[in-house]
């Protein structure tokens, strides 16, 4: 189906519109209760599915959980701000988990007791930002007798002795390894940064990452395979394809000398059985414009299936075509085994900024649901030739707005609507995939999304897959470059646009989580998630706030999810979405949750390490159990 | 002939002053037009001359100002060290009647920011002061000559990124903002 440009809004529409249906879950494998249980992996398992086969805390009393213990970091800082984006992972009832400046620690995963910190800046004053990591990830050998954590930290990736905290010398240059080195790329002057942790299968590391994204130049995402105990880089895959490989000749001939981007910043996932890594990766760079990078531009913006040994590509999907819109696959692909017509289906689930998620065959690449290649205008912009189409599930429908109309400017008050009527008419706006101009253009769903790193979680049981989105906003103008500097054009503006009270500049609601039907592709059920307490109070209905961060779904029925600025932990009910139980944390919970259960208990855990936005600061790892148990350990 | 050279002047002197404006566009590099600088001094709890203590008297910028134990913010000077001189200079004033109340009951005078970073800018005093020699007044302007303090340096991102320029330092974003 060839969609015109006049009829792409009402396509959106129509999809957006689409009835919610429900659909008969099914039973996943037994869990024995009384077994412990643990978070092994950043994404919980090694597909990232960010679920716990754990029903001690369930709907019938999670009202009771309560405050285990609390961790405290100690060493964040509220100017400059600093905050947390891990998910901990547990293994052998010891927590790992990384600080607001990027300490390692190891707990007690029962107590909270600190059992050792590793620093990777040694004790030095940190004069610059720490960066971000979203975690650590764990080997151990055949026979147990060698453990590991290992920890990235900007362009350096740590091999910590689980045991002791102490790096590992026979890994890299006594326990570090330089992952701007051996990038068979020309990395003078450029940055490169790894936020995510990195995936093993066998005795073989796997790192993305990647650095910028514009308009100066920047380090291409290619993905890299380690011996986990030495550090010798064993396979690479080059994410901008060089002479001879597939994809090169969707881009112009020089390219991969010269492009950055394309690069996996939000982590990958593993299929242990099939030995098959899957990564998904951002737009090239530079971000807005295109103009040098003419065609399709693989393996920008696609999931990637490779093979864990060898690096080697079984296949790609490709969700952006030559983006310029900074539309990165923002999440980890979370690989799970979904019900179609009553028959087990090993999927890959994407989601996206755009809001749109895509089911792809785990074997092959191809959706699941239906997708269409959706017409968009060209761009006005000289020099910029985009794609004519860009994909669009059929199914699930957008799980936020992907059309910012005028009749969409918010109502949040009349000063502030005129205000933003008055911006609407002087912009290039209304559409997803509105070109970039000298004019300014909105992107809506913006750069933070629809969905995030914070990803999503499946239910297995219940066939269900729940995403939490929001309803950013961004503008962005072209301009001319100027002489000496890197590209033809620049940006003479990018930024996030809020009103004087912080609030986004659509209507509300402003975030959602959404339960997805996967046998029909078809929204269970949509609730708006978080409150700003101060519009609560004049009246206004609950519009949800934006968020950092994800959730996780329990065989209990439960879908725990902090994220938003409202500052709570809440539990929904997997079935209906209502919220069975919520906590005030101190600082925002702008992270994943995570949990386990060891000695009997279950617990979960969330950061919260505020941080982002005008929400302070903070440093605390905050466990619920429903005991309590732990709380008068002290925690530390 | 006369109007013909007329404007041939008037469109030269055009083209020139054209070109004129366009060179100091481009020599003043990233200004940001949402700016209007300077802004008019704040009032302050008590008054307080740069002109006086700088300018005539002779004390340092690091006499009163310290950085943060990670080198990050500069601090005001406790009202201690304010008393070590007021405890018996200017006694009669009425301002330093109040300094020293505040001193006495331990309690940090409210000063109202001229210059303030954002809470997510990783900027360090430090190392722009004592590594990198810049000057204070390169950002704060001429306080030796100020009675008032005023913003009257830009101090937002196009003009860091200017001066990094200028001084051949990185413009890597990940210099001043965590990359998320």
């Amino acid at each position: 189906m060839e969609l015109t440009t006049m009829n792409r809004r009402n396509f959106l529409r129509s999809l957006a519109a689409a009835p919610m249906a429900l659909a008969a879950g099914r039973a996943a494998k037994t869990w024995s209760q009384g077994e412990d249980w643990q978070w092994e992996h950043y994404g919980g398992d090694a597909g990232a599915s960010r679920y716990a086969p754990l029903d001690q805390i369930d709907k019938s009393n999670v009202e009771d959980l309560k405050v285990a213990w609390v961790h405290k970091c100690g060493d964040h800082s509220v100017r400059p701000q600093t905050t947390i984006e891990t998910t901990p992972i547990v293994i052998d009832g010891v927590m790992y988990l990384l600080t607001p400046r990027l300490k390692t620690q190891a707990l007690d995963a029962a107590t909270g007791e600190l059992l050792w910190t590793f620093d990777p800046a040694g004790g030095e004053r940190g004069r610059r930002p720490p960066g971000q990591s979203r975690g650590v990830c764990y080997w151990q050998n055949e026979d147990g007798s060698v453990k590991r954590v290992f920890t990235p930290v900007r362009d350096k990736l740590y091999s910590i002795d689980a045991k002791t905290g102490r790096l590992d010398p026979a890994f890299g240059e006594n326990g570090v390894l330089d992952l701007s080195k051996n990038f068979d790329h020309d990395m003078e002057g450029l940055t490169y940064n790894l936020t995510s942790p990195p995936v093993i299968y066998k005795n073989i590391l796997m790192v993305g990452g990647g650095g910028g994204e514009g308009p100066r130049r920047a380090a291409p995402g290619h993905i890299r395979g380690y011996d986990v105990r030495t550090g010798e880089r064993l396979w690479i895959f080059h994410t901008v394809p060089r002479p001879g490989q597939y994809g090169y000749r969707t881009w112009p001939e020089d390219a991969w000398k010269r492009v950055g981007g394309t690069n996996n910043w939000a982590g990958m996932s593993l299929d242990q059985e099939r030995g098959w890594l899957f990564a998904s990766t951002g737009s090239p760079a530079f971000d807005y414009w295109g103009g040098d990078r003419k065609g399709q531009n693989l393996f920008g913006n696609s999931v990637l299936a490779l093979d864990a040994e060898t690096g080697k590509r079984h296949w790609h999907y490709q969700v952006v075509h030559h983006d310029i819109w900074d539309y990165d696959l923002p999440a980890q692909p979370a690989l799970i085994t979904l019900q179609r017509n009553g028959r087990p289906v090993d999927a890959v689930v994407q989601v996206t900024k755009q809001s749109f998620v895509f089911f792809l065959d785990r074997e092959t690449g191809q959706p699941l649901f239906p997708v269409e290649e959706m017409a968009i205008p060209p761009s006005k912009i000289p020099g910029e030739e985009l794609w004519p189409t860009q994909p669009v599930p059929l199914k699930p429908p957008p799980l936020s707005r992907v059309n910012f109309t005028r009749d969409e400017v918010t109502d949040i008050d009349p000063a502030t609507r005129k205000k933003f009527l008055e911006l609407w008419d002087n912009t290039d706006a209304g559409m997803i995939y509105e070109p970039t101009t000298f004019r300014g253009t909105f992107v809506h769903p913006g750069f933070r999304g629809g969905a995030l790193w914070g990803g999503c979680c499946f239910d297995p049981e219940r066939n269900l897959l729940f995403v939490g989105t929001d309803e950013n906003t961004n503008r962005i103008t072209l301009a001319h470059g100027e002489t000496g500097e890197p590209f033809e054009y620049r940006l003479s503006e990018r930024w996030k646009v809020r009103d004087d009270n912080g609030y986004p500049v659509v209507k509300p609601p402003w975030g959602y989580v959404t339960a997805v039907d996967c046998d029909k592709g078809d929204f269970r059920w949509r609730v708006v998630d978080g409150e700003y307490p101060e519009l609560s109070a004049k009246g206004i209905p609950k519009t949800g706030t934006p968020s950092h961060g994800g959730s996780i779904a329990t065989k209990g029925g439960l879908v725990f999810m902090a994220a938003r600025f409202d500052r709570k932990m809440r539990a929904l009910d997997s079935d209906m979405g209502k919220t069975l139980w919520e906590h005030q944390l101190n600082a925002g919970g702008f992270a994943t949750p995570c949990t386990y259960q060891v000695k009997g208990e279950q617990y979960v855990v969330i950061a919260a390490g505020g941080g982002k936005g005008d929400s302070p600061s903070g440093d605390e790892y905050v466990a619920f159990s429903l005991s309590g148990a732990g709380a008068q350990a002290g925690g530390s | 002939m006369r109007r013909l050279l007329t404007l041939t002047v008037l469109v030269t002197l055009a083209v020139a002053l054209s070109l004129w404006a366009q060179s100091s566009r481009n020599q003043t590099g990233y200004v940001s037009p949402m700016e209007k600088l300077p802004l008019p001094p704040p009032e302050q709890p008590i008054p307080y001359s740069h002109k006086l203590h700088v300018g005539k008297l002779g004390l340092k910028c690091a006499d009163c100002h310290q950085t943060d134990r990670d080198g990050f913010m500069m601090e005001y000077p406790s009202e201690e060290k304010c008393m070590a001189c007021h405890a018996a200079i200017k006694t009669e004033s009425p301002h330093i009647q109040k300094l020293a109340e505040f001193a006495k009951a331990g309690k940090s005078i409210p000063w109202a920011p001229i210059y303030r970073v954002p809470d997510y800018i990783w900027f360090a005093h430090e190392t722009h002061s004592t590594d990198a020699g810049i000057s204070c007044e390169q950002c704060h302007g001429p306080v030796a000559e100020r009675e008032q303090m005023f913003k009257e340096k830009s101090i937002n991102m196009v003009a860091c990124m200017d001066c990094h320029t200028k001084h051949k330092a990185s413009n890597d974003c990940s210099l001043c903002h965590d990359p998320g």
